[in-house]
């Protein structure tokens, strides 16, 4: 999964510096306004920081500086202005205990586009949101493709455009997320080798606690949904734990069947510790002869050979019972009740 | 002995053997004190002073629950309910025993009430493992996994101990 975001991270970069490059030309930050088309942007930055604290992950989305190369249509914008070269750059927002990087910008942009966009980078035609977090270091963090369709048609029925505003640098910001399943339907002239990347669904955990996720195309990117896709990606990674403890899961999948298994493992275990509880019991109810019985001195033995394998005297203790379930020691799951098949190991291993 | 044993039960490596050398501890901890009163008749079904095979069973949970500590949720209410469980019991027997049974019914009876809908997967496993009613799905399941590492262990150390004191 690592290596695919290193990807992705060459790939940003690469387009960071060729929006650089085009920096110059056009500029300019437009407002949101997701009912009048806006001029399509070749290529989007867009980052977002947003701290949730969901059982300790965090989902940081940047608002990053969004370019439009090449076009200088602004009459639906009103009043607003252009700032041609006005890169925040050295723009620092806490957010908690992330930094942004000298990248970050503030702004808003429009999301809604269906006018033709520049002949310039044209991403394909899905709509990727990356909720992704800024290490703090790291330049690269999010990447909004937000693929424009080219003029064709509206979408703004099926479009979801949440507006950031970048200085309030609150814990929970609104994310930005355009929903593309019908722009991908009719294409776009020219896709970039990105759009190999954005098809992935990737989650990774970089070393801090952010969640970096990327949503799939046709899949909803609201804030619940997102939420839940994390919860559920959550569950799943800890089913497959269990899977590997459980013996004899691999062939069942399914989360019920996973459950249900689960269940009955606890329960023979449960079983299992009140049958060897009998045991032990029905072993100390032998009659005894002396004061200091036959049961007395083998649990005394036990116990000293306890001890003395905690100060690693290994050899004295080979014979040791313990030591058939080394293979638990070692992690393997090993299901607790083949005695004979542990015996043959230790024996083996002598 | 006993610095010895705190050694063990500190440094020791491994929640195997913290465990066993908790349960072993404890173990003859109940046979000396069985045989400090009633020689060594040790009876499963009679209540009293004898090694009965529910005392083992609870000497194998509580040190299980100690071995593990106060960082699982499992593990700590595991601890809870075998003090509460103690307490009560050692306070009043008697009078427990007859009032047990009235809240028994009372009990049931509420739940039956409460709960009109088929227990689902994640309701079965909240009730198996200790500590679960006050768990969401997530932390359940990491519990679970925790949980049945550790019995995993507790069963192969109490069938190791059982077939050496068998011999």
């Amino acid at each position: 999964m690592f290596c695919m975001d290193m990807t992705v991270l060459e790939r940003q970069q690469a387009r960071f510096k060729w929006l650089l490059l085009q920096q110059q030309e056009n500029n300019y930050v437009s407002q949101y306004n997701p009912l009048e088309s806006c001029p399509v942007p070749t290529d989007l930055f867009h980052g977002f920081f947003d701290h949730e604290s969901m059982n300790g992950d965090r989902i940081d989305r940047k608002k990053q500086p969004e370019i439009y190369l090449g076009n200088n249509d602004l009459p639906k914008y009103g009043g607003f202005s252009l700032n041609g070269a006005e890169f925040v750059a050295s723009n620092k927002m806490d957010l908690g205990e992330s930094e942004v990087t000298a990248r970050s910008v503030e702004f808003d942009h429009c999301l809604s586009r269906t006018s033709s966009c520049q002949t310039g980078v044209v991403e394909a035609a899905k709509i990727e949101r990356v909720v992704a977090v800024n290490v703090a270091g790291e330049d690269v963090t999010l990447m909004e493709n937000k693929q424009s369709n080219h003029g064709r048609r509206d979408n703004s029925n099926k479009r979801k455009a949440e507006f950031i505003a970048a200085e309030e640098c609150d814990d929970k910001i609104k994310e930005v997320v355009e929903d593309e399943s019908k722009v991908k339907e009719k294409g776009s002239t020219e896709i970039s080798a990105d759009s190999s990347k954005e098809n992935q669904n990737t989650s990774a955990l970089p070393k801090t606690d952010y969640i970096h996720v990327r949503a799939r195309r046709g899949q909803a990117t609201d804030n619940h949904s997102l939420a839940e896709r994390a919860r559920r990606e959550k569950i799943s990674k800890k089913m497959k734990c269990l899977q590997d403890l459980v013996p004899g899961c691999n062939k069942i999948t399914g989360r019920a069947g996973m459950l249900d298994e689960i269940i009955n493992y606890v329960q023979s275990l449960q079983r299992q510790v009140e049958f060897l509880s009998m045991k032990i019991a029905a072993v100390n109810r032998r009659p005894d002869n002396d004061n200091f019985s036959g049961k007395e001195v083998s649990l005394f033995g036990l116990f000293a050979m306890l001890i003395h394998k905690t100060f690693k005297i290994w050899d004295s203790i080979k014979a040791d019972p313990f030591f058939f379930s080394s293979s638990i020691f070692e992690g393997n799951s090993y299901p607790p009740g083949n005695l004979l098949v542990s015996d043959q190991r230790c024996n083996s291993g002598n | 002995m006993a610095p010895k044993y705190t050694i063990a039960t500190r440094h020791a490596k491994g929640i195997r053997t913290r465990f066993a050398s908790r349960f072993l501890r404890s173990l003859l901890r109940l046979k000396s004190s069985s045989n400090r009163f009633g020689g060594s008749q040790s009876n499963d079904e009679g209540i009293g002073k004898r090694i009965s095979t529910d005392r083992i069973k609870i000497a194998a949970y509580a040190s299980m629950a100690r071995a593990v500590g106060p960082r699982r949720a499992w593990s700590r209410a595991l601890l809870f309910k075998l003090r509460n469980r103690a307490r009560i019991h050692g306070v009043s027997r008697k009078r427990c025993l007859v009032s047990e049974k009235k809240n028994k019914k009372r009990v049931i009876r509420n739940k039956v009430v409460a709960i009109s809908r088929e227990p689902s997967r994640a309701d079965t496993l909240r009730k198996l493992v200790p500590g679960g009613d006050s768990m969401d799905t997530c932390v359940l399941l990491e519990e679970t996994a925790h949980y049945i590492k550790c019995l995993a262990t507790q069963v192969t150390v109490m069938q190791s101990i059982a077939d050496r004191l068998l011999l």
